[in-house]
């Protein structure tokens, strides 16, 4: 008997295990499992590619007409969800193997649950991963604006409760503080999906991408400045994206890096998806969305640069380079979108990587400010050095990874012969370089350092080890995955063959 | 297992040597969207590898003992350090080798950023050298890739080859992004502020490295722009007088570079503060030479890059055996090291001659034929001002072999030093033998290493009647007999010397009475050459020039950056209702702003 595949599966098998889990008693093999699912979706995930190909999957479950699950898996949508099923694999097995203090297989943890600081390496912890991801899976899949809907609010629940996870001041306050933002945004964007359900009676993107023309002109501005608004907070454009620096210093860094990683991922996608959807030339938006970009990037990169503190830091770099995606993706040429889709991979993977590492130095100095991390390169050797290649990375140097999305990008440019990005995108990263070199710098002073928490165990390593191997080799075979960001670009890009397959199937 | 990783790491530097002799074919790697990495040896960047493949085992060796006995330091972690050199090595001949821009590009980063790793294993590095170093080689990189990426969009393709039918904007917007790239790389004013700094912070041996062979990838960069249009800088603005008038404004740059550098590094009270800025200035020549263009300009040029690198490696290579010795860099903590010392004198020696241009050594050869290209593009001014500026060098020479050798010994550790270790010594006593070898056959320099490069760029080769001459339009002189002239006088010298010698010593005794007034023992803090340099700044201009530097600019410049920054960053409050504010605030005005311009 052959399973029958459907995209469904990357939504409904995280949901069903997220609820099911509470009720599960053993929690030694309950961990695996909930670990498994991340691994085994992202296998399931590679082995669609060449099914993909050939032609988007489509899945109708209906409800109650207009009502229904609608679900459209393309290149694009097939390339996000691997990635947030390998950043929810990654994240989580770092917290797993780090968790057990001499060897992974040791059972004895669940005394560590006691105290507040490891209430991270709980259950709960767990299943809200999973719960994230499959809300952000869902957005990426889903072919109506009322699941859309659905599954960011699925995402952003179990982002608030992420945040306020430990339980301390910080962290409860960030939680609240995001909760606030994130339902404003939520509010936007409600307003916005009523608005177009009220003009056109449609909630399937597909039909909504045929008869929005019809909307008249001054309510199709304000839809599009609603959902401009809305999913801009959610996606962290520059002038909504003030709550970012907080949110991610109050959280564990392990769970900003996957806010980092996967959700905003998902937003700038939805964002974008919408927007090469509803416009029928997308370039009405290109000049905004550029412009949007390009300030995000350079007003993120220069506030980056007077920070102390390691996780405000990151958070900042992390809105340049959404910055640097917006702009490459605003643009809307097919060489800009396939390296923004390869540069959204990296920088998923080397966020993961930098986040993640400032996890274990957090617990081994009990600090990330920038003065008590001197001559963090002689305590944590290997933890210093995957810094130095992430931030290499996330700088676009040869041969990791992100020189070669960068290069993408640029080329994409220079072959449109618009050079003022180019100019951008290079001075922002000399500015990145700036604050990123004085962290290295600190990190290999010659000071002794000054350690005050415990050393953690070489497993945690294990992950970020591999993330480490993965920017090298995209680095250096880049080729390896081209296909796949060429056809997941015409795919984000490609209107007309999204209008087609799906109206054809419908009735 | 120690031994084993430093024998690892030696024939890990023998590698550019390995790429120099077995290379054959070329390699392409595909990257991705029809990039194509292609790397092959060809005559200019073989020259240039040439270089790096004597150079690199040369530096290892010494790096092998980094750190003196005496030093009671804890283990650093060497290893990485050599894996680092190794990354360095691969990032060089990746530049060298690579047939296009990308390849170029990758090569060029990875030097940069595996230099700067290595810098930082230094404990004498501050925040502002290593920022400044990052920053200016990440600027010129970016510049280079902007280049690139314009070349792209004109011509279609990352290949390396000569461009035609580019008006006059766009040449000159190619010609200014690479140029600027490649300047800030050779580090001509006012783009040098980083070269001071890192060499003087660098671990001693890797100054070396870095005043020797790296500050070469941005000489051969610049001939490689050259190559990348037709007619070379002619093609630009046309001619001025006999030469390339685009090329006239770059031989100024690199004659003033060379003019400032030379009176800086006179009035530097440490040893490798002065080598980098003498660095600075032997560079200087260099680009004048490129600026000028010519078939005898270039090979001149190359011609100095090969002396400068022998003559840098041995001066740096010689002070690091000091510093490593006495733990002292500044000249007045050292002197009479020549008994102690007497190779790395030796060293000094040679190093010093070669490094002002005198005969017999090959110093005098690749100025002269700078010399001769001036004349014959008839840039008489630009030839006077190198020759003032060769000449203020022998100032600085004198400095460096007098400070730590001569005089009186002012530490406590200068009066007991022993000679360097052999891993110091035998890259020494090589790089002498070489530059003596090469002032005797200048011509097989010429002939054999030259030439073909010249070829290659398209030129005239300059040819030599012999192997131990060297010839010009303008006249030339013969190795051998010069050599042996200078020879015999120098053994007749130091014959008559020693013959002297018992009676000097009487004459010269520090304790004779007759003196007078207080007698200086061998305690007394004493040094003849203290303040050498410091009576520089009444003279009119040149006093001006020592004053004033860049530092005030760019550190201007950090500060605006950071007040623009702090300004932002007060957007950025932790007060959720003032997010919200704002948000509904740019609802309000993009909303009002439509429907007032009736959208």
């Amino acid at each position: 008997m052959t399973l029958h595949f459907t995209p469904v599966w990357f939504i409904a098998v995280p949901l069903l295990l997220a609820f099911l889990s509470p009720l599960w008693v053993r929690l030694r093999l309950l961990m695996p499992i909930l670990l498994g699912a991340h691994v085994a979706l992202f296998a399931l995930a590679l082995s669609w590619i060449p099914t993909v190909r050939v032609a988007p999957l489509l899945e109708t479950i209906v409800i109650a007409p207009p009502l229904g699950i609608h679900l459209h898996l393309d290149a694009v949508s097939l390339l996000l969800v691997a990635l947030f099923n390998l950043a929810g694999a990654l994240v989580a097995s770092f917290i797993w193997l780090s968790n057990r203090e001499s060897h992974p297989f040791n059972a004895a943890q669940d005394r560590l649950f006691d105290s507040a600081q490891d209430r991270l390496r709980g259950r709960p912890a767990f299943i809200l991963i999973l719960l994230l991801i499959a809300g952000s899976s869902g957005m990426v899949l889903t072919g109506d604006l009322f699941n859309l809907y659905v599954f960011l609010e699925i995402a952003g629940v179990s982002a608030y409760a992420l945040t306020a996870l430990r339980r301390d001041k910080s962290a409860l306050e960030a939680g609240l503080k995001y909760l606030i933002i994130g339902s404003v945004a939520a509010i936007f964007f409600l307003f916005a999906i009523v608005l177009l359900y009220l003009q056109t009676g449609q909630l399937n993107m597909a039909a909504l991408a045929r008869d929005f023309a019809g909307i008249p002109a001054p309510m199709q501005a304000l839809i599009g400045l609603l959902m401009l608004i809305g999913l801009g907070i959610k996606a962290e454009l520059f002038p909504f994206n003030f709550w970012v620096p907080d949110i991610y210093r109050g959280s564990d860094p392990e769970i900003t890096a996957l806010f980092s990683g996967v959700l905003v991922k998902a937003f700038l996608f939805v964002l974008f998806h919408l927007v090469f959807l509803l416009l029928a030339d997308p370039t009405v938006a290109r000049t905004w969305l550029m412009a949007l970009g390009a300030t995000t990037m350079l007003v993120a990169e220069a506030v980056a640069l007077r920070q102390q503190d390691l996780r405000r830091m990151l958070a900042y770099s992390s809105l340049g380079q959404v910055g640097l995606i917006t702009l490459a993706l605003g643009f809307a040429s097919e060489a800009t979108t396939a390296g923004a889709l390869f540069h959204m991979v990296n920088h998923t993977l080397i966020k993961l990587l930098l986040f993640l590492l400032t996890a274990l130095m957090l617990r081994r100095f009990l600090s990330v400010r920038l003065a008590n991390l001197q001559g963090l390169g002689r305590a944590m050797p290997l933890a210093a050095g995957l810094f130095v290649l992430g931030a290499l990375a996330v700088l676009g140097l040869p041969p990791l990874s992100g020189f070669a999305s960068k290069l993408w990008i640029l080329k994409g440019f220079a072959e449109a012969r618009v050079f003022w990005p180019i100019a951008l995108i290079l001075l922002a990263a000399l500015l990145e370089a700036g604050y990123y070199f004085r962290w290295i710098k600190v990190f290999y002073a010659p000071e002794p350092p000054v350690t005050a928490g415990q050393p953690e165990g070489d497993w945690a390593y294990a992950p970020l080890l591999l993330i480490a191997g993965l920017l090298i080799l995209l680095g250096v075979a880049p080729f390896l995955l081209e296909d796949w960001f060429v056809q997941a670009a015409k795919a984000l890009l490609g209107r007309g063959a999204i209008l087609e397959s799906v109206l054809g199937v419908q009735p | 297992m120690n031994l084993i990783v430093k024998l690892l790491f030696l024939a890990l530097s023998l590698t550019p040597a390995m790429t120099l002799l077995t290379w054959d074919g070329g390699v392409a790697w595909p990257l991705f969207g029809g990039i194509t990495l292609l790397f092959d040896l060809n005559p200019v960047s073989g020259f240039f590898l040439l270089l790096l493949a004597l150079g690199a085992p040369l530096v290892a060796l010494p790096m092998l003992r980094l750190r003196s006995a005496r030093v009671l330091d804890e283990t650093r972690d060497e290893p990485a350090t050599y894996a680092l050199y190794a990354l360095l090595l691969l990032g060089m001949q990746l530049l060298l080798l690579s047939g296009d821009f990308i390849g170029f590009f990758v090569g060029w980063e990875i030097m940069t950023w595996s230099s700067y790793l290595l810098l930082l294993r230094s404990p004498r590095t501050n925040l502002e050298g290593a920022q400044s170093y990052i920053l200016f080689n990440l600027a010129s990189a970016f510049l280079l890739l902007g280049g690139i990426l314009v070349y792209y969009s004109l011509t279609g393709e990352f290949t390396i080859r000569a461009v035609a039918g580019l008006d006059t904007l766009q040449t000159l917007s190619l010609v200014t992004l690479f140029g600027l790239a490649f300047l800030i790389k050779v580090g001509t004013l006012p783009l040098h502020l980083w070269v001071p700094r890192s060499y003087d912070q660098a671990p001693d041996v890797f100054s070396a490295f870095l005043s020797a062979l790296m500050s070469k990838m941005g000489i051969y960069a610049l001939i490689l722009l050259l190559t990348l249009f037709p007619e070379g800088l002619a093609g630009l603005f046309g001619q001025f007088l006999k030469g390339p008038a685009a090329g006239y404004v770059l031989a100024w740059i690199g004659v003033i570079t060379s003019i400032v550098a030379t009176f800086k590094a006179i009035s530097q009270e440490d040893m490798k503060r002065l080598l980098a800025y003498s660095s600075i200035a032997q560079v200087g020549y260099i680009v004048t030479a490129i600026g000028v263009g010519s078939s005898l300009a270039i090979g001149g040029a190359l011609f100095h890059s090969l002396v400068h690198t022998l003559v840098k490696l041995l001066l740096f290579i010689a002070i690091a055996g000091i510093v490593l010795q006495t733990g002292h860099r500044r000249f007045i903590d050292l002197g009479q090291l020549i008994g102690r010392m007497p190779i790395s004198f030796f060293g000094v020696l040679i190093g010093i001659i070669g490094l002002a241009g005198m005969p017999p050594l090959p110093g005098f050869a690749s100025k002269y034929l700078i010399y001769v290209s001036l004349l014959e593009a008839h840039w008489l001014l630009l030839l006077a001002a190198m020759i003032l500026s060769s000449t203020a060098a022998f100032v600085y020479c004198y400095k460096l072999i007098y400070g730590p050798f001569l005089g009186h010994a002012n530490s406590p550790e200068a009066r007991v030093a022993t000679e360097a270790p052999w891993q110091y010594l035998v890259p020494q006593i090589v790089l002498m033998g070489l530059l003596v070898a090469l002032g005797i056959f200048p011509g097989w320099a010429i002939e054999i290493l030259i030439d073909p490069v010249l070829t290659a760029l398209g030129m005239t080769p300059i040819g030599a009647p012999a192997w131990g001459q060297l010839a010009t339009a303008y006249g030339g002189y013969d190795g051998v007999v010069l050599m042996s002239v200078f020879a015999t006088v120098f053994v007749l010298v130091t014959a008559i010397f020693f013959l002297l010698r018992g009676r000097m010593r009487q004459a010269g005794s520090p304790y004779d009475l007759s003196y007078a007034g207080e007698v200086p023992t061998a305690e007394t803090p004493l040094h003849y050459g203290a303040g050498m340099g410091r009576e520089l700044r009444r003279i009119p201009l040149v006093g001006w020039i020592l004053n004033h530097s860049t530092q005030g600019f760019y550190a201007g410049l950090v500060r605006q950056i950071q007040a623009a920054a702090g300004l932002l960053s007060g957007l950025y409050s932790g007060n959720p209702q003032t997010w919200i504010l704002l948000a509904v605030l740019i609802f309000a005005a993009t909303l009002t702003l439509q429907s007032v311009t009736g959208a």
